[in-house]
């Protein structure tokens, strides 16, 4: 998925992430987290962000995440509405979603 | 023999002079400065002492950030602080530690900016946390040798009498200014208000007090049940304070003359209302509720519920109030409250304690000074003081926060050992520490949904995930003593999280 555009999901709600995903056209991805689970799980959202991305097919992005407690559940969910937003994606594919 | 000042032949005083009656009678208002500047300039301060001060304005203290400012105007460095407790009010202290006023920090709780500062390595001797218990017992038996009390008070008179609730700004109970009048080699009062003599009750006392300074503002009473002591409206802490009333109500605590204390905290404050309804339904009365007093006790107290409210920190405007007007309502010290070392303790006479947690393990020991990413953002109080005390005490807190699980394999810093908890309360289960298998067995007869520790921690971690440890380096930034001045614990640097 190319990222064409600035977008965001999520919101700044205990539990919750807000995701924003800007175009970095054949920068790779860039992935920024902060949060108060950041000490503790960084790595695993981190993993989780980047495992998304690839699932999705986003090769060039940047990715900011401010968490605020959120599962990876969330994480995930998030990050492929912000994507999907920046990617003008009309038609969700659910499957791979799932 | 020598003839004295009235014609009497008497002994010889040896190496005393005879003949002058000592002094003579004080003069009104010869205490009262009208300045910080001159007060200091009659009491005499020099680098190195040792200064208190009181937290009962909590958020809204203002006396601290000035009596050190107006110190370290005078050149004065390498001060003790040792104040009941520290508040996000007081991240200017930062900069006098920089500036070398400040050496050595000893208090019991420790929030803020400051806080943060001291976690990253901002001072050079570790800062020294004890409870409100160990702290009057420190300050009572000399081991803290305060050389000067600065203690704010909303109102004294000419000569020194204090208390906490007369004047504009009331706190309430000045329960742990008055182990410092009585120990500190000179005591300032800054008040805001100056009324008739004599002022009374005297929680702080004319023979104690060497000089006393009027100032605008000691401190907002807003500030005072700021953060520690709302109501919560939370459905997941109603839950877990209507557990923790039913198993206190199953372990049979609930009955006619029994005594209670709360801790602040949204689901420990908020027992208080299911353990009313208990009472009402059973037809009983407390005889005592003890600590940090809340409107919601008050309530209690004024609806016949709880006989006396004995009070060593008034949480809220309401409590300050109520000790104004409610004979019931008495002030305590924090000795009589907590110290450990005198021949006695109001905390021993606890019949149940409920406290809050940032983090449990599963010894059940209990951490509330450090976050979850090893920050120091707490305070000790009357946590292993009460927990000590009481026969049966109650540990809530939610399975996770955010994200983060409170159940640990070991907690970040241990404040209360486990060995002193009966019972964690979750939204989620509640454990039984198994040196109490009665207990447990009474509570599993009755029907509550009883864990073990390690269940609970299985289960939030398959919400969140294991959490990774927070990763520290050798510097020790903060020791924690347990009520008795050992240490339980050392507070370490948290390496910067690397993102």
């Amino acid at each position: 998925m190319i990222i064409e555009n600035e977008a965001s999901a999520g919101t700044a709600e205990s539990g919750d992430a807000r995701v924003t995903v800007r175009p970095n056209k054949g920068g790779g991805l860039s992935l920024e987290l902060r949060g108060p689970s950041a000490t503790r799980y960084g790595e695993d959202i981190k993993a989780v962000a980047i495992a998304t991305l690839s699932s999705l097919g986003v090769l060039d992005a940047d990715v900011s995440i401010e968490e605020k407690g959120a599962l990876d559940a969330t994480i995930r969910a998030r990050l492929s509405a912000a994507v999907g937003r920046a990617a003008g994606v009309v038609d969700i594919p659910w499957e791979v979603l799932a | 023999m020598i003839v004295n000042a009235v014609g009497r032949a008497v002994p010889a005083p040896e190496g005393g002079s005879a003949g002058v009656f000592s002094r003579a009678s004080e003069r009104a208002g010869s205490k009262v400065y009208d300045s910080l500047e001159r007060a200091l300039d009659a009491v005499g301060v020099e680098s190195g002492m040792t200064v208190s001060f009181h937290h009962h304005f909590r958020e809204g203290d203002l006396v601290v950030n000035a009596v050190v400012d107006a110190l370290a105007r005078r050149g004065v460095r390498d001060l003790v602080l040792a104040p009941s407790s520290l508040t996000t009010a007081h991240a200017p202290l930062i900069d006098r530690v920089k500036d070398g006023t400040i050496r050595s920090i000893r208090t019991s709780g420790l929030r803020g900016p400051l806080a943060d500062a001291i976690s990253a390595g901002l001072m050079d001797e570790p800062v020294l946390i004890h409870s409100h218990g160990g702290r009057a017992r420190a300050i009572d038996s000399g081991e803290i040798k305060v050389d000067m009390a600065f203690l704010g008070v909303p109102a004294c008179d000419e000569r020194g009498n204090a208390n906490g609730t007369a004047g504009r700004s009331a706190c309430g109970s000045l329960g742990y200014a008055m182990v410092d009048a009585r120990n500190a080699a000179k005591v300032v009062l800054l008040t805001e208000e100056i009324l008739p003599y004599p002022l009374g009750p005297a929680s702080i006392r004319q023979d104690q007090v060497d000089a006393i300074v009027r100032v605008d503002s000691v401190g907002d009473p807003a500030g005072i049940g700021k953060g520690a002591t709302r109501m919560t409206r939370d459905p997941r802490e109603l839950l877990i304070a209507s557990s923790a009333a039913r198993a206190i109500r199953a372990a049979g605590v609930v009955r006619e003359g029994y005594s209670l204390q709360t801790g602040s905290g949204g689901a420990s404050l908020a027992v208080v209302r299911f353990l009313r309804e208990a009472m009402l339904e059973l037809g009983v009365k407390a005889s005592f509720a003890l600590g940090g007093i809340t409107s919601q006790l008050v309530r209690l107290h004024e609806e016949g519920l709880v006989g006396a409210l004995l009070d060593t920190q008034s949480f809220d405007l309401d409590a300050a109030r109520s000790l104004a007007a409610n004979p019931g309502h008495r002030e305590i010290d924090a000795s009589y409250y907590a110290n450990p070392a005198r021949k006695g303790c109001a905390v021993d006479a606890l019949d149940v304690v409920v406290l809050s947690a940032m983090e449990v393990d599963l010894d059940l020991n209990v951490n509330v000074i450090t976050g979850s990413d090893g920050v120091i953002r707490g305070a000790s109080g009357g946590h292993c003081d009460t927990a000590a005390g009481a026969a049966l005490t109650v540990v809530v807190t939610p399975l996770i926060r955010g994200r983060i699980p409170s159940i640990l394999d070991r907690v970040t810093t241990v404040v209360t050992p486990g060995e002193s908890v009966d019972l964690l309360v979750t939204d989620r289960g509640i454990a039984v520490n198994p040196r109490r298998p009665e207990l447990r067995e009474t509570l599993e007869k009755a029907g509550l949904p009883i864990r073990e520790v390690a269940w609970l921690k299985r289960l939030a971690e398959s919400y969140t995930g294991a959490p990774r440890p927070v990763e520290f380096d050798d510097r020790i930034v903060g020791l924690v003593e347990y009520r008795d001045g050992t240490i339980i614990d050392a507070i370490r640097r948290p390496r910067a999280s690397a993102l």
